[in-house]
Order: structure tokens, then C-alpha cells, then sequence
């Protein structure tokens, strides 16, 4: 084995990601041929580079390829895992996974569909790909739900239109990721017992296979729980298996891959993946033997009740899940044996039958058993694909479904009591009715009505037969070898698989699969007889689901019981509970008497100042809140902002202050347009009840906000006294240290917003552009669901006279200059990007004041706040990935050295202080485009006595010119 | 001094919350201003020493600068604060807008 072609591998589990993607953004411009090439091309590629590790099975231990360490803090990082049993289910996702890739080429009648269907099937292999694959039990659980939440994309893949596919898609979500939940559950409880045991964190199979007598451990009931939930919820076990009928709303490429082939197999993968560690108990043989044969049984007899083809493959697909989980109960090798047999053998026959499925529903308009009939002269290839592997379900020899049952067969009569082989039998027979059934009553019998068929292109069963050859001849020219090798690896001892049994017909297994065929044909023969309407359970799996769910839906009834409605309240709820729990630990925990006496009481000149600015603060807190105008109280407010600015002069935060004058300026400008803006009459009406309600409400409302203010001041002083030790290692210092050697400039602030805290800042300009997007969302939305008219109307502020004018124009240059220089020279002084994006804000926001909203939008066409913020966001992301080209880390700072120019330091801070700025202005100006949007004055106004109707200037009106 | 921040962090956030409890959305608003406010504050007294000058490294040499590791939190915070307090002002007119008042007791969508 060479590290080129593992490396290989490597870069290959990326490529379903990078794929999806690409479709996502440009598949609409590719010809499906190109698309399915990719898509193929690249599942393809994932097998032969698999295939080409098989000869790392030879060696002893599992070989595992580290790729990068995610979070080594917790253990998390990504790594993969090649042995027998990743090997054998990579093989079968990435196999199956091309042949469905292929199929769906033929399947959708439209290109969009088509390129929607590719993107969320890419994004879903890659997934469940790295879930088989991964080398860490974390990272696992990471790709186990994103395989969940493909799945829900998928099922509910024509939800827009079908309500149905769009419950189902829930249900699945709700049932899988629930039980993901617990899966973490069980996993952090793993990770625990193994810091425990080992004293690491890590959750690399590597390390946590080692563990040994897990058994013992008293978590491992807990921990055998949790998992076995996930396990469960994800193959379809009994109770949880009522999701994957229902989701079988799916496209059918996405029914045979996902929800028979590969996802719902993740739960048994799992279960098989952690075999060594918990097998060793009663718990989990009794536990696994019972789900498993429980499933087993309720789904066959489900099955055969169903009248939907793909019904009917669902529930004989959850069967044979739950015979895989009663495998895996067997304490030893023969249960790993009839394992693999089986997991192999339903992938292939299963998701021939499912793409079989398919192409009878498109071809027929439908998919209902009743309906159909007589196919077998049309369709003479998917008849007979059908008719092998329906005989491969039924387990007739010498076909791969009859090595996999016998398999079992062993397993049943040498291990497990006369229960297990009654449910065995029973349910196998009825599972060979049902393909009796399926091969009869589509191809054979007589159709009942009229079939409205029109073929698919002939090239559309060119999956289905590649997966027929590859399984059921492969098998035994190939695959057997391969398989016994894969079955000796997992079990440590050899073993040998047979077609055709040892001792014929005496041989036990081999008369039991007879009687079996014998059983099912008679129960076919009489299935008139048997009366289909009965129920199998008092209520089905989705009445549970829907009892439950109605349940929450009580709660919450109960919930908003308890709320008034006055939605004020809930408020003092949530803060009371804070208040208590804060009354309960701040004099046991936070109050250090040491602290306490260290505290600074002195106050000097500066602090004087400072209680001073502080006293004008609270004064005018004070102001806005008795004060019934809201312009004023608004002013006020700013006055507050501007007096907690000075403070953070005087304490040496000059960029903060400047922001905070800033931020402070826009939020009392946004905040007087909206006031504005609502009716005058809404205005008044609220502000003459200001101070009518009961004197006793004030009162309580005050003592509300006393207790919690006291808590507060408590809670702050604890905080503050218990600071960090001013004369041992602070990160300050340690920034104070480094910042000029690493990046060359003298403002640590700047050096930490920009740099050692860079990813703080690209998350917060990020949020600060959806909150610009939220804001015209929500505003666009509702101005359109109340059909506003945007009659050309313009409310003219008294403010826009000439002089204005002739002053905004004046100072618009400048606010671009001081807005530059904040921009390129933030290293070395006060001010940096987000300063100067809101620098170049305020004069938007003056141009919208002094010019008007259509001026604005008619002279200034190429300022469009959106293109300002999707550069900065792009180019904030670029830069952060730009190091990565370099074989750098995500945003590791880059300079070029020595290029020093009027001051200016080329480096990848300066872009992404660019970035910011330019996102900052974009944002702004969409905040402002908003709300200052004309058709509110105009729907609002009905009472503003200031209105005036003037015509629409062609242009700008230039300051000199109305003078002319 | 740290007594009189915290005195100013506790006053400030009373009477954040009293505004807070209006009747009045707009006024609402506002006390949610008036407590984001309050919060920054508290994050620039928690800082390791108190600054008398900015946190420029040639500056650090000469005199105590301020802590720099809570001043790029408190960017943040703003920012993100403005941002927030702009969603609140777009949905309370969306509110106004829809039901005809500025009362949240009127408002009683959410009643059980």
C-alpha cells in the first residue's frame, strides 16, 4: 500500500461535499449528462480507490489514516478507519451509490428536479460515506446526523406540493434525530468512562476499542441504552420502525439508497462497529435478540398486508433490519457470519427491487398492487430483474438471499431457543409470500383495469442490471472469497460459506429453508383466505407518534396557560428565575473575602469625572423613561450612549469609544426614523397611558426591576473584585507581548478584533449582515402582505433646505476620506474597519435625510447596500480562506513583507478590515434603504398634518440649483 | 471605583428592566438599549487592570493601558447589539403595522 493511493482516498471523501456544492451553485448551467458523470464518476471513484485498500485487510490491526485533528480539546477529529467492516459498508455506499447516481440520470422527467435531487444525494453520500468510514466516534455522530437531515431533505424532496411528504420528512427527522440525541448521549458517556479508564479524551476508535471490560463498568447499562436508542431509531426497529414507511414519500433513487441500502443500515453499522466493546453482556444479547426478532415479525406481517409496492419493500425492509440487529446478539462468530451475508445480500436485492419499484411507478402512473398486472410482456427486463431478486428475498437457491438465510438458518438452530426459531420461521414464510406475491400480482395476473403505460428511456434498467450482475454473479465468482475474508477478519476465526450445503438434504439449515418455501407458497395460494383489514398492533407506530406529538402540543397548551398574554410578563418570569439563582450562589460562591479586600475604593481625579458622566448617564436614563414624547426620550437615550462613550475615554478605550459614538448616532437615527414613521395617533394614544395604569402595577413593575437591579449590582461587583490577577499571566499581557512581533502594527485591539479573535469578528459581521437581511425581509414581506400601494408620495423633512444641502455635499467627501483612513491606518490609530463602514453609513443616512428616498435611489443607482454586503461577506471569507491556498491555517496572517507604502501594511488583516467595512456600509444601507422606504409614511401617514405630495425629480436636485 | 461600576451596571440595568416593562413597545426598546448598554459597561470593568491609556504596545511601556481582550469584546457586543436593536425597531413596526397599536397588552397573539 502505497501513501499516495491512501492519500488518494483522503481527497476523494471530500469530493461528494465539494460536489454538492458545485450542483448547488452552478448545476443548473451543466448538462445533466455532465452532472451525472460527476456524480457517478465520483461514487465510482470512492469504490476502486476502496477496492485498492482491500489488501490492508491482510494486515492485523486496522489501519487508520489521521486527516486532520478537529477539536483536540474533546477529542474531535476526523481520521479514517479502513477495516473489514468500514471496507465492506464503504463498498456497498460507495457501490450502490454509483448505480443509483446512474439511475436517477433517467429518472426525472426535469433538469431542475433532477439538479436538486443530485445536490442533496451528493451531500448525503458524502455523509454517510465519512459515517462508515470515520476513524472517531464523535466525527461519526457528526456525519450520522447529517445524514438525517439529508434524509429529511429527501423525503420530503416534493414537500412543496405533497403535505404528506412533508409530514413524513418530519416524522423522520423527529424519530432519528431524536434518537441521535441519544446516541451523543451515549457516546459522551463512553468518552467519560474512557478519560476514566485511560485518562485521555479522545474518541478515536483506535483508543476506545481498547477499553476492556466495559461490562463491568456500572454506566454500561446507561450507555448500552443510549446507543442502542440511536441504533434503533435509525434502522427502523420496533417501535421506532413506523418512520420508514412513511418515508418512502422519497424520490425512489433516494428509497433504494437511502432507506434500504446504506442509512438505515448506519444503526446496524453502529451496533456492529461497537460489537467488541459491549457484546459481552446478557443485557445486550436478550436486549438486540428481542428487538431484532420483534421487528422481524411485526414487519413481515405488516408487510404483507400492504397494498403500495414500495410499502410493501419498506416494511420488508425493516424486517430484515431487525434480523441483522438479532445477528449481531450472537456471542460469536457464526452471528458475525450471517451478519455480513445478510447485509450484503439485502443491499444488493433490495435496491434492485426498489429501482424495479421505480421504474413500474413512472412507467404505470402508479404504484398500488391492485392496480397493476400482467407487466411481464411490456417490461420483459425489469420483469425479470424483479422476478431474481424477489427470488433472492425469498431465499431460493442458489441465489445470494438463499446463503444469507442460511446463514441465519445456522444461527437459529445451533444458538438461539425454540421462540426464536418459531418467530424466524413464520416471518420468513411470510416474507416469501410476499414475493410471491410481488412477482404474481404485477407481472402475471391479469391487470384489473386499464394501465396508462408509456415506457422509460430504454437505458433506465442499466442500474438495476449492473447491480444484478455485480450481486448475483459477482457473488459467487467473487464476492464469496472477498466476503470470507471480510467475515474472518471481523471474527477472528475462519470460517466457510457454502451455496450449496455439505450434507444436501440432510442437512438441517437446508431442510428448514425448504419447509420455509413450502410455508410461504401455501400461505400465497390461501392469501385470499386471509383477511387483509385486521390490525396487527391495538395502535400503529404513527398513532404513538401522534399521540406523543399531541402531547407536546398539550404541554404547551398548558404553557401558555400560564401566560397571560400580557407578553411584558413572561419577561419578569424569565428574570426572576435568574434573580433567584443569582441570590442562591453570589454569597456562597462569588464573594471572595480576599477580593473583597483587594478591591479599589479610591477614586481619583479622573474617577470623578467619570462618576460624573456616569450621574448625567443615569439622569437621562431617568428622562427617557418618565419623559411621555418619544423623541425625547429617544434623544435622551443617545445622550446616555454618548455619556458611557466618554467613560470608556477616560478608562483608555478610545476604539470603543469611537464605536460606541458611532453605533450610538445610528441607533438614535434608525430610532427616530421609525418613530416617525408609525402613526402619529399610535403615538399619542400610548404615551396618555404611559403613567394611567394602577399605581400599584408602577409599583410592582419597580420593585421587579429593584430586586433585579440589586441582583445585577451584586453580581457586577462580585465580577469585578474577583478580576484576574493584574500580576500573573493575563491573555492581555500576553497580547501586549506578541502583538507587534506577529503582526507588525501597534493597536492590540485592533490586532485582537482582527486577528487572534478574527473568527469572532467574521461570525459577528456575518450576523450583523443577516440582521440587515432580517430587517428587509421582514419589512418587504409585510409591506407586500398589506398590498401598500407605493404611490409616488414623498414626505419632505423640514430638514432638506438648500443650506443642508449645500452641507451634505460638503461633508459627504470627507466621510468617505475620514471613513479611508480609518480603513487602512486602523493598525496604528483609533478606528478600523466596522468604525469606517459606519462612518460611511452615517452619510448614507444623511443622504437619505437631506435628499429623500427616490432622489437617492435615482442619482445613486450603483449604490445598492446589497452588493456592498455580499462583497464584504465574500470577501471576508476569501481572505480567511486565502492562507489555506498557502498551506496555511483558516485566517493565519499573511503579510508581504517589507512593503510599506504612505504607511499602509499590506496584509490579510488590512482585507479583512476592508471586508468589514464594506459589509458594515451594506448593512447599514439596507437597514436604511428599509426603513426609510417612502410606502410607510405613505400607509402610515393618514394623520400627519406635514405631508406634502411633490412630483418625482428626474435627478438629484443639486444644492445650487433650486437657487437658480 | 469598582464599587461605583458596579453601583452603575446594577442602576442601569433596573432601570433598563423597569423600561422594559412598559406597555409602550417603542419604550420596551429602548430598555433593551438601555440594558445592552449597561452590559458593555460591565464587560469594560471586568477588565484585568484599568487603563489609563489606550492598549498600544509603545503605550504599555510607559503607563498602564487598558485591557485589550475585553475592548474587542465589547466591539463585538455593540455591533452586534445595534443589530439586534435594529431587528427589534423593524419588528415593532411590523407590529404597530399590523395591529393598529403601540400597547404590547393589546398584543395577546401569544395568549394561552
Amino acid at each position: 500500500m502505497k501513501d499516495d493511493d491512501t492519500l488518494m482516498i483522503i481527497w476523494l471523501m471530500f469530493f461528494p461535499f465539494l460536489v454538492s456544492t458545485g450542483l448547488a451553485i452552478f448545476g443548473n448551467r451543466l448538462d445533466r449528462r455532465v452532472q451525472t458523470v460527476l456524480t457517478a464518476g465520483m461514487m465510482a471513484s470512492i469504490f476502486v480507490a476502496l477496492l485498492l485498500n482491500l489488501p490492508l485487510l491482510d494486515a492485523d490491526t486496522p489501519h487508520v489514516l489521521p486527516v486532520y485533528d478537529w477539536v483536540p480539546a474533546v477529542g474531535l477529529s476526523v481520521s479514517l478507519y479502513l477495516d473489514g467492516l468500514s471496507l465492506l459498508f464503504g463498498l456497498i455506499v460507495s457501490g450502490i451509490g454509483t448505480v443509483i447516481f446512474i439511475y436517477t440520470h433517467f429518472y426525472f422527467e426535469e433538469d431542475g428536479e433532477h439538479t436538486r435531487f443530485s445536490v442533496w444525494l451528493s451531500a448525503f453520500s458524502g455523509a454517510m460515506l465519512w459515517l462508515v468510514l470515520a476513524g472517531n466516534l464523535l466525527f461519526m455522530f457528526v456525519m450520522w446526523e447529517l445524514t438525517s437531515i439529508t434524509s429529511f431533505m429527501l423525503i420530503g424532496f416534493y414537500g412543496k406540493t405533497d403535505p404528506n411528504a412533508r409530514a413524513s420528512a418530519t416524522r423522520a427527522l423527529v424519530v432519528t434525530g431524536g434518537g441521535g440525541l441519544a446516541l451523543l448521549g451515549g457516546i459522551l458517556l463512553m468518552g467519560y468512562v474512557n478519560h476514566q479508564v485511560n485518562g485521555v479524551v479522545s474518541f478515536d476508535y483506535a483508543t476506545l476499542l481498547q477499553l476492556s471490560q466495559l461490562e463491568a463498568n456500572p454506566l454500561y447499562g446507561a450507555i448500552l441504552l443510549l446507543i442502542g436508542l440511536g441504533a434503533m431509531t435509525k434502522s427502523a426497529q420496533f417501535p421506532f420502525h413506523f418512520w420508514l414507511p412513511n418515508a418512502m414519500t422519497a424520490p425512489t433513487p433516494a428509497s433504494a439508497f437511502l432507506h434500504s441500502a446504506t442509512m438505515v443500515k448506519a444503526g446496524v453499522y453502529l451496533l456492529a462497529r461497537l460489537y467488541p466493546l459491549l457484546h459481552q453482556h446478557a443485557l445486550w444479547e436478550v436486549g438486540l435478540q428481542v428487538v431484532g426478532l420483534t421487528t422481524f415479525l411485526v414487519s413481515a406481517v405488516l408487510a404483507i398486508k400492504q397494498h403500495d409496492l414500495k410499502g410493501l419493500l419498506a416494511y420488508s425492509t425493516t424486517a430484515w433490519l431487525g434480523v441483522l440487529v438479532a445477528l449481531l446478539a450472537v456471542p460469536h462468530q457464526a452471528g458475525m457470519t450471517a451478519f455480513v451475508m445478510g447485509t450484503l445480500a439485502h443491499a444488493f436485492y433490495k435496491s434492485i427491487l426498489f429501482l424495479c419499484v421505480g421504474t413500474i411507478d413512472h412507467s404505470c402512473g402508479t404504484r398500488q398492487v391492485d392496480e397493476l398486472g400482467g407487466l411481464f410482456g411490456r417490461m420483459p427486463v425489469t420483469g425479470s430483474l424483479t422476478i431474481l431478486s424477489a427470488l433472492s428475498m425469498a431465499g431460493i437457491p442458489p441465489l445470494y438471499g438463499f446463503v444469507a438465510k442460511e446463514n441465519l438458518l445456522h444461527v437459529v438452530t445451533h444458538d438461539w431457543n425454540a421462540w426464536a426459531l418459531g418467530v424466524v420461521f413464520v416471518a420468513s414464510s411470510l416474507l416469501v409470500m410476499v414475493a410471491w406475491r410481488l412477482i404474481w400480482e404485477v407481472f402475471f395476473q391479469p391487470a384489473q383495469g386499464e394501465i396508462h403505460y408509456h415506457a422509460m428511456p430504454r437505458w433506465t434498467m442499466l442500474a438495476p442490471s449492473i447491480l444484478a450482475i455485480g450481486g448475483s454473479v459477482g457473488m459467487v465468482a467473487v464476492l464469496n472469497p472477498v466476503t470470507q475474508r471480510f467475515v474472518n477478519l471481523l471474527t477472528g476465526e475462519s470460517n466457510t460459506l457454502y451455496l450449496i450445503p455439505n450434507g444436501g438434504f440432510a442437512n438441517t439449515e437446508f431442510q428448514l429453508s425448504l419447509a420455509i418455501i413450502a410455508l410461504g407458497t401455501v400461505l400465497f395460494a390461501v392469501r385470499r383466505w386471509l383477511v387483509w383489514e385486521w390490525s396487527v398492533l391495538p395502535f400503529t407506530g404513527a398513532q404513538a407518534y401522534q399521540a406523543v406529538i399531541a402531547l407536546i402540543n398539550r404541554m404547551g397548551e398548558g404553557a401558555l396557560w400560564i401566560q397571560g398574554g400580557k407578553v411584558r410578563y413572561y419577561l419578569v418570569v424569565i428574570l426572576s428565575i435568574y434573580s433567584a439563582l443569582l441570590a442562591y450562589f453570589i454569597p456562597t460562591t462569588l464573594y471572595s473575602t480576599q477580593a473583597l479586600m483587594q478591591a479599589d475604593f479610591q477614586i481619583d481625579f479622573v474617577g470623578w469625572i467619570n462618576i460624573a458622566l456616569l450621574l448625567i448617564g443615569v439622569a437621562s436614563v431617568w428622562f427617557s423613561i418618565i419623559n411621555k414624547r418619544h423623541i425625547l426620550a429617544a434623544l435622551s437615550l443617545g445622550l446616555f450612549g454618548y455619556t458611557i462613550g466618554g467613560v470608556f475615554i477616560l478608562e483608555g478605550a478610545p476604539d470603543v469609544a469611537l464605536v460606541q459614538f458611532l453605533v450610538e448616532t445610528l441607533a438614535s437615527i434608525l430610532l427616530i426614523i421609525m418613530i416617525s414613521r408609525l402613526p402619529h395617533s399610535f403615538r399619542k394614544h400610548i404615551g396618555d397611558i404611559l403613567w394611567m395604569t394602577s399605581r400599584r402595577g408602577i409599583i410592582r413593575d419597580a420593585v421587579i426591576a429593584s430586586v433585579i437591579g440589586v441582583m445585577v449590582f451584586l453580581f457586577a461587583f462580585a465580577a469585578i473584585t474577583n478580576r484576574p490577577d493584574r500580576q500573573r499571566d493575563t491573555i492581555a499581557n500576553w497580547y501586549f507581548e506578541h502583538t507587534e512581533e506577529d503582526l507588525g502594527i501597534q493597536d492590540v485591539v485592533a490586532a485582537v478584533v482582527t486577528d487572534y479573535r478574527g473568527m469572532d469578528t467574521l461570525i459577528e459581521i456575518t450576523v450583523f449582515a443577516v440582521a440587515g437581511l432580517g430587517i428587509l425581509s421582514l419589512l418587504t414581506l409585510s409591506r407586500e402582505q398589506e398590498g401598500l400601494q407605493t404611490e409616488i408620495t414623498q414626505s419632505v423633512i423640514p430638514l432638506s433646505t438648500p443650506f443642508v444641502r449645500v452641507v451634505a455635499t460638503l461633508i459627504f467627501p470627507f466621510t468617505i476620506l475620514i471613513a479611508g483612513s480609518q480603513l487602512l491606518y486602523g493598525g496604528g490609530i483609533t478606528g478600523d474597519g466596522f468604525t469606517a463602514g459606519v462612518v460611511a453609513g452615517l452619510s448614507v443616512a444623511l443622504g437619505y435625510i437631506v435628499y429623500g428616498y427616490y432622489a437617492m435611489q435615482s442619482e445613486f443607482r450603483w449604490l445598492r447596500p446589497t452588493r456592498f454586503l455580499i462583497a464584504g461577506l465574500s470577501l471576508a471569507f476569501t481572505n480567511a480562506a486565502l492562507p489555506l491556498l498557502f498551506g496555511k491555517n483558516w485566517m493565519a496572517f499573511m503579510e508581504i513583507k517589507g512593503f510599506y507604502f504612505a504607511g499602509i501594511h499590506l496584509a490579510t488583516t488590512l482585507l479583512f478590515e476592508m471586508s468589514i467595512a464594506l459589509t458594515v456600509v451594506g448593512s447599514v444601507g439596507v437597514i436604511l434603504e428599509t426603513i426609510a422606504h417612502p410606502s410607510d409614511v405613505h400607509a402610515l401617514g393618514e394623520d400627519r398634518p406635514q405631508e406634502h405630495h411633490i412630483d418625482l425629480p428626474d435627478k438629484l436636485i443639486h444644492p445650487f440649483e433650486d437657487r437658480l | 471605583m469598582d464599587l461605583i461600576y458596579a453601583l452603575a451596571v446594577g442602576l442601569f440595568f433596573g432601570l433598563g428592566v423597569f423600561q422594559l416593562l412598559r406597555r409602550d413597545l417603542i419604550k420596551a426598546a429602548m430598555g433593551f438599549g438601555i440594558i445592552s448598554t449597561g452590559i458593555n459597561l460591565l464587560l469594560l470593568a471586568v477588565g484585568a487592570y484599568d487603563g489609563k491609556t489606550a492598549a498600544y504596545t509603545e503605550l504599555a511601556q510607559v503607563s498602564q493601558p487598558s485591557d485589550p481582550l475585553v475592548q474587542s469584546l465589547i466591539l463585538t457586543a455593540v455591533v452586534i447589539g445595534f443589530g439586534s436593536f435594529s431587528m427589534l425597531l423593524s419588528m415593532i413596526n411590523v407590529i404597530a403595522r399590523r395591529y393598529h397599536t403601540l400597547d404590547s397588552d393589546k398584543i395577546d397573539h401569544l395568549k394561552g
